[in-house]
């Protein structure tokens, strides 16, 4: 737990760096660093104590999107500029450089082996990220809903 | 009174395209640009918009009230993540959508966000050093293996800013690329005990289309079948260019 509680917060200050490369608003910084850690945290959680690479990246950007949309609605700012920051500890880099490194190489066990990594993180992204829009989207649409009646 | 009114529309679908182009280039999903003309266009009387985005095209055809139709097209060409104009440019669209500015102040607000968020070049190398550190210990490196990661981010900083954008994305991602592995080559002669996979992904991290290859499965996943896989391609190609550039450098190196 301790180790997966550094290995966060070193994501973290990684995401902080890439706030400053993508131009992030100081301002939203506060926010990005919170949702950081907990998306990384809980990618890391799920994958040492259930070895779930696809769960782990899919609850992560789960919660990566709802956060987002959350403090979007509250700040007055585009979701995507919360979440693109928060989104990078996920970034599968290692799995699809020793993919690669397979492909190179020509050494199919290892490219087979990471690109499965590779692709189960990418879609754990990519799933999470659809299932909780479309929540959200709905949430908000029943809310507006109830206003206007 | 009528001509005035068929200025007024048109403006305000010109606008719209800008606008949605301007978010694409900062970075936003296809789905926003989409929805940003087509709030726009509607905010101005548009009867029925017909809004199609692929990534590097956004193209729109808006009909009004008297039934004239207005049809443009605008090529994109993406750089990167600008989340400042971002924010800015979603601003001005509400802005725009609640009338609270007239067309022509939108217009010169639109052209002031044209220019890229300015940043220090000692705060880009800064920032680049520090994410290059955090994920080569994140990924299992030693602070050896960061310090030569961090060397490597450097080059790839002031190599991302001294190309130009026309050499293309592939040959900039090569090169940055035989940029860090001539680093790792040259760091494994000095210190053999070096990581040199360790090094070598803390360093592209800076460069690597993860958040790219989600996107692209989000867009798939969505029904976006072409902008999903135009994107998914592009993120594949950036991949082996930074694989072969990578690999060639180190090669090199070791054998020199």
């Amino acid at each position: 737990m301790k180790e997966i509680f550094w290995l966060s917060l070193l994501a973290t200050i990684g995401t902080v760096a890439f706030s400053v490369i993508f131009h992030l608003p100081a301002k939203r910084l506060p926010v990005v660093i919170i949702g950081s850690f907990f998306t990384s945290f809980i990618q890391l959680y799920m994958d040492a104590e259930a070895d779930q690479m696809f769960t782990g990246a899919m609850l992560a950007t789960l919660f990566a999107v709802w956060f987002s949309e959350v403090f979007a609605r509250v700040l007055r700012t585009p979701a995507i500029v919360i979440l693109t920051p928060i989104l990078i500890p996920l970034v599968p880099g290692g799995s699809m450089f020793y993919t690669m490194q397979g492909v190179l190489l020509g050494n199919m066990g290892q490219f087979r082996q990471y690109g499965i990594e590779t692709a189960q993180v990418g879609f754990g992204i990519a799933f999470g990220s659809m299932v909780a829009t479309a929540v959200a989207r709905l949430i908000t649409e029943g809310i507006l809903a109830r206003k206007k009646s | 009174m009528q001509l005035e009114r068929k200025e007024q529309w048109e403006q305000a679908a010109v606008i719209a395209l800008n606008l949605g182009r301007q978010l694409l280039i900062c970075g936003a999903d296809v789905k926003r640009a989409e929805d940003t003309a087509e709030r726009i266009c509607r905010s101005y009387g548009a009867q029925t918009t017909e809004i199609f985005c692929i990534g590097s095209l956004l193209m729109a055809t808006v009909e009004w009230s008297d039934g004239s139709t207005f049809t443009q097209v605008r090529n994109i060409t993406r750089t990167g993540y600008d989340l400042a104009r971002l924010e800015a440019l979603n601003n001005l669209s509400r802005d725009i959508c609640d009338k609270t500015v007239t067309l022509e102040t939108a217009r010169n607000r639109l052209t002031a966000l044209r220019t890229p968020s300015a940043q220090k070049k000692i705060v880009s190398y800064l920032a680049a050093i520090v994410a290059v550190t955090a994920y080569t210990i994140f990924f299992g490196g030693t602070w050896t293996d960061a310090l030569v990661a961090a060397i490597g981010g450097i080059l790839v900083t002031a190599l991302e800013a001294i190309l130009p954008e026309k050499a293309g994305v592939m040959m900039r991602t090569v090169l940055c690329a035989v940029a860090v592995g001539i680093t790792v080559g040259v760091g494994s002669l000095i210190y053999p005990a070096l990581q040199g996979d360790k090094v070598m992904i803390g360093s592209i991290m800076l460069m690597v289309p993860g958040l790219m290859v989600a996107g692209s499965l989000r867009d798939l996943l969505n029904g976006d079948i072409i902008a999903g896989s135009l994107q998914l391609v592009q993120a594949v190609l950036i991949a082996l260019a930074l694989a072969l550039g990578l690999a060639w450098a180190a090669s090199w190196t070791v054998i020199a």
